[in-house]
Parts: C-alpha cells; structure tokens; sequence
C-alpha cells in the first residue's frame, strides 16, 4: 500500500538512482534500495479523509506545523464553531427545521464574529493586538478587508450546513506566519490553539466573550426566532441527556486541532447547565448581538401559555379540564399579550418570558384556586370524590386530589432517584485527556489508559446488562396511561367536585384564597421574594418540586414566577376587597 | 480488609493542615481564615459538579458496600474512577487511596472476582499512587496470604522491600520494617512445618541431625527480619511471638528473654496485656523464681482484672507466705469474677468458695468485709438474683452449688439465691447440702448491722418475730455516722407512696459541711432520700436500690427508682394532706431541720 502509494514520485535517488520510493512514518519519502530519505514529503492531497471541511481551510493555510505538537494551527472562535455547528446539528436530529442551523444559527453566529471584531470587519481584534508582531508579514495579506461583504453574500446562507465553511472563507483569522518573538513561541507552548492565551486574557468594554455555555444560549436564541418547539427547559434536559453536545463537545475536534493548556480552561466544562445562567447569557448575546425584534409569539405559537400549559397538564397528569381554568388566569393577568410574550432585545429592559417556567406556575395557581393546597381543603376535597366516585362507577370519574398525589409522588421519587443515579454515574472526562502543556501530556495520556483498563476490570464485574441504555429523546418524560394499574391516567378525570353552577357559570366550590408572597422585594437585588420551604404547606411544596424537578429548575424560581403571576391576577381585586373588606377572597 | 475503610477520611485532613499552614505561614492556625479564602476564590468562578458527582457515587459506592451490593459498587466504581483524572493533584492523591481501598473491598468479596484480577488490580494500583506503594504492597500480601498463595505472597513482599521511591521517609521505614516482618512471619510458618516434620522424624536418624542444623540456621536468616521492626514501639504481637519461639529452639535464651522485658516493659510501647503474658509463659517455662513470676502477673492484674491468668495468680498468691499476697489472693478473685464475661466461671467460683472458707477459718474476717464493701450493692443483683438462680440450676448445677455457699456466707442465709437453691430437689447430695449449710452458718459474714437506721430495723426484726411470712430483712443503705450531731431522724411514707428517709448531714456544728459533713461528702450527697418501688419490682420488700450512683450497678435493677431532694440538714417532717409546699417534695407541710 505504501509503496503503491509512493509510485507518484518519479525521481531518481541522489544515492543509488533506483525509483522505488517507500513512506516514511512522517510522510516522507525514502528510497527502498538504499534507505536514503529525501527532503520532500508526501502532499495532503486526498481531502476527504477531513472529517470537517472548515479545516479544509486550515490545511490550506498552513502547512507549517508547531514545534511541540503536530497539529493545524486553530483559533478559538473556530473551536466554538465547531462546537456550535455539532448542537445544531445535534438539534437537526430532534426534529428542529433546518432553518434553525442555516439562516438564524449562521447568521447569529456571523453577526457575532462581527460585533466582537474577531472576523467580517475592517479591524479584526486578532491582527491589531499582533499588529507589531507582524507588521512585516502583513504585505501578503492585503485582501482581508473583504470580510463584510461575506455576510451580505446570499450564497453563505446555505454554506454552514456544509460544516463551517463560510468561516473557511473568512479572511480574518488567518494565521500569522512565523511569531519570531520568543514570547510568542512560549505562547505557543501553553495552548494548543492559535490565540488561546491572548483571548483567555482578552478583556473589552462591552463585548461578550463567547463560552460553552454561550453556545447554548445562542442555539437557544435561534430556536426562540425560529419559534421552534423546544423551551429552554427542554433544551437542557436534552443536554443532560446527552442529545446535545454540550460538556465534553471539544472530544468531536479533529484529531488535528490539539486541545491543551490555556484551551482546557475555554472548553474543559465541569458544570451542568444552570437554567438561570444560561437564561441571563441569553439576554446577554441577544442584546450584544443588537438584534430586531423576535417574531411575534402568537397563540398559535407553541411557547405561548395557553399551549405550553396543555403540554404540562398531560405531563403532571393533570384533568384536561384545567385547561379552562389557565386559560382565563392567561387572559385575566394579561399574559396571553403578545407584547409581552416576544422577546425584543432592543427595548429598553430587554427581557423575554421563561414561557416554561410561566407556563407551570400558571397550573401551580389554578391548583391553589381549585383546592386551595392549605393541607386541609384539598384532602377534605378529595374525601368528597372518593365517596362519589364509589358511587357513580360508570360516570365519568371525578378528579381526586388524593390517588393522584400518591400516584404522582410514587412515580416522580422512582425518576429523580434514577436521576440522581445516572448524575452519581456521569462520566465527566472525555476520551481526549486535557494537559496544561505538553510535558503533562504523556502523564495525562498514561493516565487515562489506566483509567480505562480499571475501568474496564471493573465493568466485567458489573451488571452484565447495561442499564444506562440511550433514552431517545422526548419531550415529556412521563408517560401516563389509562390501562396501566401502575400508571393511571387522570386526563379524562372532570373537575365537577371542585365547581358549583352558579347561575351560567361555573364556581370553585373553595372560596378563598392565600398569597405566595405577600410583600414583594422592592430593593435592588434584583430577586423578587424568597422561597423559605418550612413556611408554605406541604402539597404546595409537593407540587412546586414537582415542577421544578419537570423544569430541572430551583424551586424558588418556580415560587417567584407564582407570586408573580398573583401580584397580576389580584391586582384588581385587591383593591375591590379593600373596598368591601373582605380581603383575600376571590369568587369567579 | 474491612479496617481499611477506617482511614479512608485521613488523607483529607492531613492535606487540609498543609494548605492551612501554608496560608498563615508562621505556623499559627487559622481555620476560618482558610474558609474565607476558599470562598473568595470560589466566589467568581462556578462550582463545580465534577466533585459533585464523584462525591454521590462516592456514597452510593458505600451504600453498596454496606448492603454487599458487589455487583453494584463496581459499577458505580467504574465511573468513580475518573477521580484520578481530576484536575486537583491533592484530590488526585487521596483518591488513589480511597479507590484502592473501595476497589479491593469490592474485589475481596465479588464472587466473580478471583485473584488473577485483584492482582493486576493492585498491580496498576501501585503504579499510580507510588506513594502508597508499600502500603498496597502490604495489603496485596495480605490478600494472597488470605487466600493460600503463600509463595506468591513471599514474591510479593520480597520485591516490595527492594523497593526505593526517593529519600526514604520515616513512615516509610516503619512501612518496610513492617514488610520485613511478614516476610520475616512467612518464613517462620515454612520454618513451623519443617520442625514439624523434624518432630516425626527418629531422633537417632542420621537425617535428623542435618535437618536440625538446617533449621536452626533457617531460624537465624528468619529472626533478622524480625530485629528490626520489634525495636520500633507498637503491637507486634505475632512477630513477637514466632521471633521468641524461633530464638529459644535455637537457644539463645538470653536473647528470648531481653526481646520480651523490652517488649513489656519498654515505656516507649503502647501498654500490651500480651506483652505480660508471653513474658509470664516464657518465665515459666524457664521455671523463673515465683517472686519474678508474681511481679510480672501483677502488672497483668492492673491492665486486666479479668483475665484467664488471674486464677494462675490467685493460686500462686495463695501458696505465698507473705499475708498482703494472701489478701491480693483474695481481690484477685474477686476482681475477676466482677466481669460479666466470668459469671458462669465455675473453677473461678470454687476457688473463691474454697479460699472463703480458708480465709474466714484464718479468722480475717476484715479482708473479706474490705472487698465486700463495694460490691454489696451490686452483686446480689448481679450474681445471685432470683433469675440467675434459676438459669444456674437449670444449667449447671455445681456451679449453682457454689455460688450458693458464696451467696449465703456472703449475705446470709436469709439471701434468696441460697433459699432457691435449698428448696431444689437434691437427691444423692444431701451431704453436700448439709456440708453447706453448715458452713454458711459458721462463716456467714453478715452480723447484726452495726449501724443502719436504728428507726427502721426494729420494727422489721419485731415484725419477723411475730409473724414468719415476712421475709427476711434487706440493708439497703447504710450511713456512716461520723459526728455525734445532725443525725438522720425520721422514716416516713408520704402520700405518694415514697418512702422518704431523713438522714441529716452528720456534720459538726459550726463548721456546715466539713471535714464531718459527711452526707454531703461521701457520695449520698443529698439529705432526703425517698426510694419507690415500681409494680414490677419482685422483692415484696424490694428497697434494694443503690446507694451509690446508678452506674455501678448492674442495669437489671432498674425496677427501683430512687428520688434525693435538696433540703437543708433536715432530720424531721410532717405530711401535709394538702397541696405540696417544695416542688421536688410533695406533700411535706413542714421540713425541720436541726
């Protein structure tokens, strides 16, 4: 094969002028006859063995390989990238229309590069910081001012899908041949890409530096244009689950782009995504990036209340008949508004809604209207539709506060246990150890060869069947049936016990009514109350954690979304029952 | 390999010091100023769920452990093996322990485990942690030991000891030391079978003289291994134990004897009741002089009371001429019998029996009492309650026979365990029965009490008079009287049903609680005593509660409880129908004190 591959060089040797020419392991040629090896070496020709085409670009650019590793030469911005170009690819596979990844993902990303001067400007951030390094070299690299005509280009819309191939065509991180200073050279020792160093340490006035988890917030931010079907909650299940490249995305580099040194403290992550931090970056980038306006959420959209909160009704298990009920709370607080469901980053506060968050609170507070969850009224509730329901067998069932909370707390203990145990099993290193400079490198890799022959040993010894099989991904995680004794249904379930006919309308049948919260937070730290647990009942707290594990959320977020929402819906009313007298109750 | 796990949270503390010092630097400690400082790095970055993870496997490993989940704890030991891949060197390091320690648990005990992977296991083990290399070395000796490779294990622990990582540090060489040693005991079993073989062998054979020779240099090169560790304080027991043995085949008595005086009475070593003992076996093999051997089993007394050598002792105190070695005798046997473990010691039982009776013959009455004194009010329950009576005959009736003399000289012959015994069917003994009775009537220590509530005793010996259905009378407390004033006065029921004693505080006038305010001083600490009896009590006139402090006595004589009041020098009172007037003494209208 080698020497097949050899017969493309036609030269005679310079010591015994045979034609038979071998490969050497560096890709050189030698000569078989006399074993003399020759300068030249074997040209990459073949580009299809490179598993991304962006590095295509790179291959192309340099041919000349660092000292101490034998890599392509890389730049951040190009790890993130790639990073990116996997989750949409990743989020592709969910199920998510293909615009996602190529027009608002690559077009978010562009904007990005632009807006923090890293490519498709005048001035790159990279060659004026190496300005005086490279003063003499920059007469080859003339043409790099025809960056921002790239973005207008109709043709890159379609590039990203073709790996990141329009970032191949950037002229901006092109490398700079030959550091000469020795610092540079050190440089060169603690990272393995280009600029790790220089952009760990980069620090300007408003620009948002891109991070792993910045990542998420811009696939987020595209799926929210888009308008998609996947809340920020769910995204980060999927992370967790593992659908998403997210923690240990850089082990899908090519084995050219070497990860080390400075580089481990950019993409090393050793930390699940937070739903708050990853909410915040969101608004962050979004206001960053200046972007227009979001579409407007409508009440067709999936992220508006009214769907959001069918979607969580059949999760939790919930009577369909609750729908109603959320319904009217969504108009009465002026939720359902689609001003104040889109995302406008330009605005003055720019903030969007947590419409998965809002979603479930909006059930938290019809739950407390329909059964007022003081540990009293709905056990008494409950006792009312045992007794009917013992009666009238046939009749469509009434909702039982009671067998649904056993059924539930049964069922969502199995899961977080589960949970908690598949978290205690999470493998946090990649396959790729991460070393701070090359020295470490030969320890980190003997390292991780002996953590794997241990824990080879010791999977022999385990359950022979693996139990951490691959969920396929969903976006409920409970699955109730109507047939299933160990996981009742109560959809089909009527709220009759619960209301009374009053004249055409229908009144829950409990008439009061308490507060989550009843001052709110005025000063500036930003939180809107605190959520002490011992202070509330015990079935609030039961269906709190139970959203918020749904959520994977604190549940003080949940708790702050409540009292929100009650501040709303009471408004009006407080000051009616000031009038009357007759504070805290409500009658619909 | 179960005590390994005892250690596991050593590392962490000791590398908390090293960080600590390290911070405040002149080597003073400040523990919360390491909090802060860890709270302001931490501060701005995020935390880290790496810890998070390792630290719930960590406990779903232990869990289990503790449930012999094997199959389980190597599962999740698989993915807690990423610890050693932490970027923290210092977690690093002692995770190498702890999976050593977890993963050879979980090995030692998966019955699919066999020895071909807990030795690669502990092959790669000591190539990663190279500081606990001896150590592992050590354990994975054990483990082959434990499972019969001892040739393997021989192997294991000869290259261990070649083996040099730097300086050598001193844990380290009490580690190598240590390694030597059961080298050195590994050799001694090999050395153990040839004698064995040796004692089969006819000893006029030509065989057996060079097999001899061989044996006794093999015992040589074995005891150099030994000589080490031995001059290093701690518990060597075994090494010890086979070096003396090697040492006295080859004679080299002087030797024997120098290695266990040191090991017994160098101050440097941990106190070691073993120490004693192969010191006193090895004396007696020598036929040392009683006196040697007496001091040697003194010491042993002072450590143990209750050890198995203390009726060696007794009898060889009892053969002594001097009269404090006959009354040691007697403690000695009376020391041993106050543990639970020699209750049902019969050989301890007649011993004391016979020695009773030889002593109270001798007329030293004063030594019998000077024991008796602290263990009257516990033994009776402890030893010769009605239920031991029973259980007694029921299982051994020769030790029932004994202790029923010791019960009765000791308590009289009124005491119930005597009675029960009595009352048995004893065909075929009757002799020993009248044997018995006899002496507990001679002998019998208990006289008219001296002094003990002169109020309360007449009534009850009238009483017996009258009528013989009332059972025999109890001392339960008794108070001395050391001044000739503030005397215990009154004995009264008050309404609920206590019966409250006044003692007074035997004190001096003038001085409150001096030298003489003996109730204060000498342990009744308090001045009114009520006792109570519970419906459970079986004693029909049970007031058998300690005078002392509950702890002493035994916890079966809880049916009694016993309630003391504060009160000033009270000798006197009345009982009010009314409402009580002191909190902690109902229904007294008046206390007078004196």
């Amino acid at each position: 094969m080698e020497l097949e591959e050899a017969k493309e060089l036609k030269e005679r040797c310079s010591q015994c002028d045979a034609i038979s020419w071998g490969l050497t392991e560096e890709g050189k040629y030698y000569c078989t006859s006399c074993h003399n090896v020759t300068e030249r070496s074997k040209e990459v020709i073949n580009t299809d063995i490179i598993p991304n085409t962006k590095i295509k670009y790179i291959s192309r650019g340099l041919k000349r390989k660092s000292k101490f590793e034998k890599g392509w030469d890389w730049y951040v911005c190009e790890g993130f990238q790639h990073i990116l170009c996997q989750q949409a690819e990743a989020l592709k596979t969910l199920g998510v229309a293909p615009e996602v990844k190529n027009e608002v993902l690559h077009n978010f990303w562009k904007r990005y590069l632009q807006k923090s001067k890293q490519a498709y400007c005048a001035n790159p951030v990279y060659t004026s910081r190496r300005k005086a390094q490279v003063l003499e070299d920059r007469v080859h690299h003339s043409d790099w001012t025809n960056g921002p005509e790239l973005l207008s280009d109709a043709n890159c819309t379609s590039c990203l899908e073709s790996g990141a191939e329009s970032q191949s065509d950037v002229p901006a991180p092109k490398p700079f041949p030959a550091p000469k200073a020795p610092q540079s050279e050190a440089a060169s020792v603690c990272s393995g890409s280009v600029d790790g160093i220089e952009y760990s340490e980069w620090k300007e006035k408003g620009v948002v530096k891109m991070t792993v988890p910045g990542t998420l917030a811009l696939c987020y931010l595209s799926l929210l244009w888009q308008r998609e079907t996947v809340t920020l909650s769910d995204l980060l299940r999927f992370v967790e689950e593992d659908h998403i490249p997210y923690i240990k995305a850089f082990q899908s580099f090519p084995e050219e782009m070497k990860l080390y040194g400075r580089d481990k403290g950019i993409f090393a992550i050793e930390s699940w995504p937070d739903y708050e931090e990853i909410y915040k970056h969101t608004i962050e980038i979004a206001t960053f990036l200046d972007l227009p306006r979001f579409p407007d959420i409508t009440e067709d959209c999936f992220l508006h209340p009214n769907v959001l909160c069918v979607k969580y009704l059949m999760e939790a298990n919930l009577p369909d008949e609750m729908h109603g009920l959320t319904h009217q709370v969504t108009k009465m607080t002026g939720m359902g508004d689609v001003d104040s469901l889109t995302f406008d980053p330009i605005a003055k506060a720019a903030r969007t809604v947590k419409y998965d968050v809002q979603a479930a609170a909006l059930i938290v507070v019809v739950l407390k209207l329909l059964f007022l969850l003081d540990d009293k009224a709905e056990w008494s509730l409950s006792d009312l539709a045992e007794v009917h329901n013992e009666k009238n067998k046939t009749d469509k069932p009434w909702f039982n506060f009671r067998t649904w909370y056993q059924v539930m707390k049964k069922s969502v203990d199995e899961k977080k246990l589960k949970w908690e145990e598949a978290r205690a099993k999470y493998m946090w290193k990649s396959k790729k150890p991460l070393y701070f400079s090359h020295i470490d490198k030969s320890v980190a890799y003997k390292r991780r060869e002996m953590v794997v022959n241990l824990q080879k040993q010791f999977s022999a010894l385990a359950n022979s069947t693996p139990t951490v099989e691959k969920k396929s991904p969903s976006s409920f995680q409970f699955r109730w049936a109507k047939d299933d004794p160990a996981r009742p249904c109560f959809h089909g379930h009527s709220l009759q016990g619960v209301l009374l006919k009053k004249g055409p309308a229908l009144v829950t049948k409990n008439s009061l009514y308490w507060l989550s919260t009843q001052k709110f937070c005025r000063s500036y730290c930003k939180h809107v109350t605190t959520y002490e647990e011992s202070n509330f009942s015990l079935s609030y707290q039961f269906i709190l954690n139970l959203f918020s594990f749904l959520l994977r959320i604190k549940a003080a977020l949940l708790h702050d979304e409540v009292s929100l929402i009650e501040k709303k819906l009471f408004k009006k009313k407080y000051s009616e029952a000031k009038k009357n007298s007759r504070s805290r109750k409500v009658k619909r | 390999m179960t005590d390994f796990s005892e250690e596991l949270t050593r590392p962490g503390s000791e590398d908390d010091q090293v960080e600590i010092s390290a911070v405040s630097g002149t080597g003073m400690h400040f523990p919360w100023l390491q909090e802060h400082l860890d709270a302001v790095a931490t501060r701005g970055k995020k935390k880290k769920e790496f810890a998070q993870t390792t630290g719930a496997c960590l406990s779903f490993i232990k869990e289990a452990l503790l449930k012999h989940q094997w199959q389980r704890a190597a599962e999740y030991m698989c993915s807690y093996l990423q610890i050693l891949e932490d970027f923290d060197s210092n977690k690093r390091q002692s995770a190498t322990e702890i999976v050593w320690k977890l993963g050879s648990e979980v090995l030692f005990y998966h019955p699919e485990s066999s020895t071909e992977t807990f030795n690669t296991f502990a092959d790669q083990m000591k190539n990663i942690g190279v500081l606990n290399y001896l150590k592992i070395s050590l354990q994975h000796a054990l483990y082959l030991i434990h499972h019969g490779m001892l040739e393997e294990a021989s192997r294991n622990l000869s290259q261990a000891e070649t083996w040099r990582y730097g300086e050598k540090s001193s844990s380290q060489e009490t580690l190598i030391n240590l390694v030597q040693a059961y080298k050195g005991l590994l050799e001694y079993f090999s050395w153990s079978e040839r004698k064995m073989e040796l004692s089969k062998l006819d000893k006029d054979d030509y065989a057996y003289s060079t097999e001899a020779r061989n044996i006794v240099s093999h015992s040589w090169k074995t005891s150099v291994n030994f000589n080490a560790l031995i001059k290093t304080p701690g518990v060597w027991d075994p090494f010890v134990k086979s070096y003396v043995e090697m040492l006295e085949f080859s004679g080299d008595r002087d030797g024997a004897r120098k290695v266990l005086t040191s090991y017994a009475y160098d101050e440097k070593f941990p106190a070691n009741p073993n120490a004693h003992v192969y010191l006193y076996n090895f004396l007696k093999r020598e036929k040392a002089p009683r006196a040697k051997l007496l001091s040697v089993l003194k010491i042993l007394y002072q450590i143990v009371p209750s050890h198995k050598l203390m009726l060696e002792f007794h009898l060889l105190l009892k053969k002594s001429e001097k009269e404090e070695h006959r009354k040691l005798g007697l403690a000695v046997l009376f020391g041993l019998l106050d543990f639970a473990g020699c209750t049902r010691n019969i050989t301890a039982w007649k011993h004391l029996a016979s020695y009773l009776r030889q002593i109270l013959m001798q007329n030293h009455l004063a030594w019998v009492q000077e024991e008796w004194k602290s263990r009257r009010n516990w033994w009776p329950a402890f030893h010769f309650s009605y239920f031991w009576a029973k259980s007694d005959w029921k299982e051994d009736k020769d030790l029932a026979y004994e202790k029923a003399l010791i019960a009765g000289m000791l308590l009289g012959k009124g005491c119930r365990y005597f009675r029960y015994i009595l009352k048995q069917d004893h065909q075929g003994v009757k002799k020993k029965i009248k044997l018995m009775k006899k002496s507990v009537k001679k002998y019998s220590i208990v006289k008219p009490p001296s002094l003990c509530l002169a109020v309360g005793l007449p009534i009850l010996q009238e009483l017996q008079h009258q009528a013989r259905a009332v059972p025999p009378a109890r001392i339960i407390l008794e108070i001395e009287e050391l001044a000739s004033n503030h005397n215990g006065g009154q004995l009264l029921f008050g309404l609920d049903s206590h019966l409250y004693i006044f003692t007074g505080d035997g004190g001096q006038p003038g001085g409150p609680f001096g030298k003489f305010g003996s109730v204060q001083n000498n342990g009744h600490s308090r001045f009114i005593i009520s006792i109570v009896e519970d419906e459970a009590g079986e004693d029909s006139l049970g007031f058998q509660a300690p005078a002392h402090s509950a702890q002493t006595a035994p916890a079966r004589q809880r049916h009694q409880r016993e309630q003391r009041c504060f009160c000033c020098d009270s000798s006197r009172c009345a009982i009010s129908h009314q409402a009580p007037v002191l909190p902690r003494m109902p229904s007294f209208s008046s206390v007078l004190c004196d």
